[in-house]
């Protein structure tokens, strides 16, 4: 009874919730009196602010000792603090997936944040590189090698416009950060800091270079070109998928010799040029994967005749991502879209597909700026959408709208099918695990475990005792399972039948004890004993010599078959009730 | 005669109580085992009546092992026996099912 009203309570349980396994949200459960309580929501997100907290402060503290060190050239602490700072990011972001913040305010802090750490990081590796080039200028200026000043001089060049952008970029943050910190009441005091270090980072290399391209620029002999090799931009400002004209001419070419001149941008080399009968060449640079800023651009002739440095800015483009309503198949969605800055289609873009707010798959455009990627989503309703971070490229990121997709549960697709049975397939692996499950279960009602004992026989004695004791088994079935019923014994009178049914009702006192012992010995298998083994099992103890008496007269009775005199049957029972008190107390 | 009484009555106490102590000792673990799925359940959010099925019959499989005698076996535990075999064939059922969605996909 009790168990059934356990299993009943259990089921009934879960059968509340089966239907609606979310147990509460302010959104699913209206009635709720926090639902219309703002200060309940804010109490939730007072909560997860509470783990993001520590996290946000730490970010607005890092870069503050980060720039203060690279200031300062202080590398190795400066590659420590962006190795934290690094770590902190990834923490933050780790965290707001778990919390499922993706959504929430903290996800432009956590941009910006992201773009403050690249900023930083590119900044750490142009001023390591920038104090390289100071060594070498020392080097080379004392062995008076001119050509290797020049090119220091001009990836100097390269390195101060680059950490000028960087600067204007680190900026951009500034508004975000703040914002958030003012919101959380956070100190900022560092984060400002490193605004004016960073400022003076790049009014020291402002300086230096400009001392640098001083003392470069030696001036021409009257009636002399300052320079040999001269490189003409004609279009200053570019954007994504647009060329730039670069011309120049090489004064100091053979006529009719076709020479070759290299051509750098950002002191990377990006081709050798071919110049024409006058000298003249020309290449055309298409943006693709240039970063919106500043680029620098000089030509080379035989390692030892410089251009002068020009530069041309790459402009950000907006861009539009459009999304087609995803097709479902099955369980699968496919996603279709394309992507474009202005009318022009970006090729070979990364596009990630978010679902929940995370990401679930990643692919890329083709040429024509259409991508396609097929997603399995789990049953139920899903928000999706595409993304476009515009990383390595001069392209601002976008994101297309979002979708609502319902993606059906296939057991409820089953259901649904006009009938189970008329795909004969189907039907045939219903039929085959009913018939193996029928076959199992019916083993498992026939099975006898291991050591079974088939019942005996039983002969009824005369006095009909073991009828109607059998008749009378309880339902939990505890005394007739374990020893035979004793409800009606007949008191034994004399001769035969007399001594058989003293037998007989002395074996439930053999039983019982040899259970008393074997429970109070801890002896796990009582039903294997025999008289005399229970009579050496009980060595040492008190009862000893009571449990010996009565499996001695027992043994006489059970298995010689004589005849048991009143008084040997008085001693036994006495015996057996000396030997369960003890071992049992008297009250039991 | 008083004695003779006594002693039946402690043999009939003795020997039903081991057996009520097995059938209350195999209620509480069945309980404790259900509630134990409820509970992870819950805290997954993820309640799932297939599953809570399959463990549920997995516990009381082992249970009725456990507390089955091997030379008498209580009422109870028979009419338990019927109840698992009736539950096989419904795993048995639950699994074509399963089958028959994977093909689906």
């Amino acid at each position: 009874m009790v168990s059934a009203i356990l299993v009943l309570a259990c089921l009934v349980l879960i059968g509340m919730q089966a239907w609606s396994p979310l147990l509460y949200s302010p959104r699913s459960d209206a009635r709720a009196e926090d639902h219309t309580n703002p200060a309940a929501l804010d109490r939730v997100t007072g909560d997860r602010a509470a783990q993001v907290l520590p996290l946000v402060s730490d970010l607005l503290n890092s870069p503050g000792s980060l720039v203060l060190n690279i200031k300062g050239r202080d590398f190795e602490y400066a590659a420590r603090d962006l190795q934290e700072y690094r770590e902190i990011s990834r923490n933050l972001d780790s965290l707001i997936i778990n919390l499922e913040m993706t959504e929430s305010e903290l996800d432009e802090f956590r941009r910006a944040n992201q773009q403050n750490l690249q900023i930083l990081t590119e900044l750490f590796n142009g001023t390591e590189r920038w104090e390289e080039l100071q060594t070498l200028e020392i080097r080379y200026r004392d062995t008076g090698d001119s050509q290797m000043l020049t090119s220091i001089t001009y990836e100097g060049e390269a390195l101060r416009r680059r950490i000028q952008d960087l600067y204007r970029d680190y900026l951009d943050q500034d508004q975000v950060m703040l914002e958030t910190a003012d919101k959380f009441a956070l100190d900022t005091t560092d984060y400002r800091q490193s605004v004016t270090d960073f400022r003076e980072i790049v009014q020291q290399v402002d300086q230096n270079q400009e001392e640098r391209m001083d003392a470069l620029q030696v001036p021409a002999p009257p009636g002399e070109r300052p320079y040999k090799l001269t490189l003409l931009i004609e279009n200053g400002r570019v954007s994504y998928r647009e060329n730039v004209a670069m011309q120049g001419l090489l004064w100091v070419h053979e006529k009719g010799r076709a020479d070759e001149v290299d051509l750098f941008i950002d002191s990377h080399k990006v081709g050798t040029i071919v110049t024409g009968p006058d000298g003249s060449f020309r290449y055309d640079h298409l943006v693709e994967r240039d970063r919106a800023g500043t680029h620098t651009v000089f030509a080379v002739y035989s390692g030892s005749v410089f251009s002068e440095i020009r530069t041309f800015l790459v402009e950000t483009e907006s861009t539009s991502l459009d999304l087609e309503f995803p097709s479902l198949q099955g369980g699968h969605a496919l996603f279709t879209g394309l992507l474009r800055a202005g009318t022009t289609p970006v090729q070979n873009a990364h596009i990630e597909i978010l679902a929940e707010g995370k990401r679930a798959a990643t692919t890329f455009t083709g040429t024509d700026g259409h991508f396609s990627v097929e997603l399995k989503l789990s049953p139920g309703t899903h928000r999706a959408k595409a993304l476009f971070s515009g990383e390595t490229y001069p392209l601002a990121p976008s994101e297309s709208v979002t979708y609502e997709i319902s993606i059906p549960d296939p057991s409820l697709q089953l259901q649904s099918e006009t009938g189970l049975l008329a795909n004969p397939l189907h039907a045939g692996i219903l039929a085959v695990s009913v018939c193996a499950s029928c076959l199992i279960a019916f083993f498992y009602l026939r099975r006898r475990r291991p050591g079974y004992i088939p019942p005996a026989p039983v002969f009824h004695l005369p006095g009909g005792g073991a009828e109607e004791g059998a008749g009378e088994k309880e339902e939990g079935g505890s005394a007739a399972d374990l020893v035979p019923s004793l409800g009606d014994l007949p008191i034994p009178d004399s001769g035969e039948a007399g001594d058989a049914d003293t037998r007989g009702e002395l074996y439930p006192l053999f039983s019982t004890l040899r259970m008393a012992v074997s429970r109070h010995l801890a002896f796990f298998h009582p039903l294997s004993l025999t008289p005399r083994e229970l009579c050496t099992m009980c060595r040492g103890l008190p009862i000893r010599s009571a449990v010996c008496r009565f499996t001695e007269g027992y043994e006489k009775a059970r298995y010689a078959g004589g005849a048991v005199s009143e008084g040997d049957r008085e001693l036994m029972v006495q015996s057996y009730s000396s030997a369960i008190e003890n071992l049992e107390g008297r009250d039991h | 005669m008083s004695t003779r009484c006594d002693i039946l009555f402690r043999v009939h106490f003795y020997t039903q109580s081991i057996s009520m102590m097995k059938k209350h000792l195999a209620i509480s673990a069945l309980a404790a085992w259900v509630l134990l799925i409820i509970g992870f359940m819950v805290l997954a959010r993820t309640l799932d009546l297939e599953i809570f099925f399959v463990l549920w019959l997995i516990g009381i499989l082992i249970i009725v092992e456990l507390v089955s005698d091997h030379v008498a076996t209580p009422r109870y535990l028979g009419s338990l026996k019927l109840v698992i075999a009736a539950g096989v064939i419904l795993f048995g059922v639950i699994v074509a099912r399963k089958i028959l969605e994977i093909l689906a996909r």
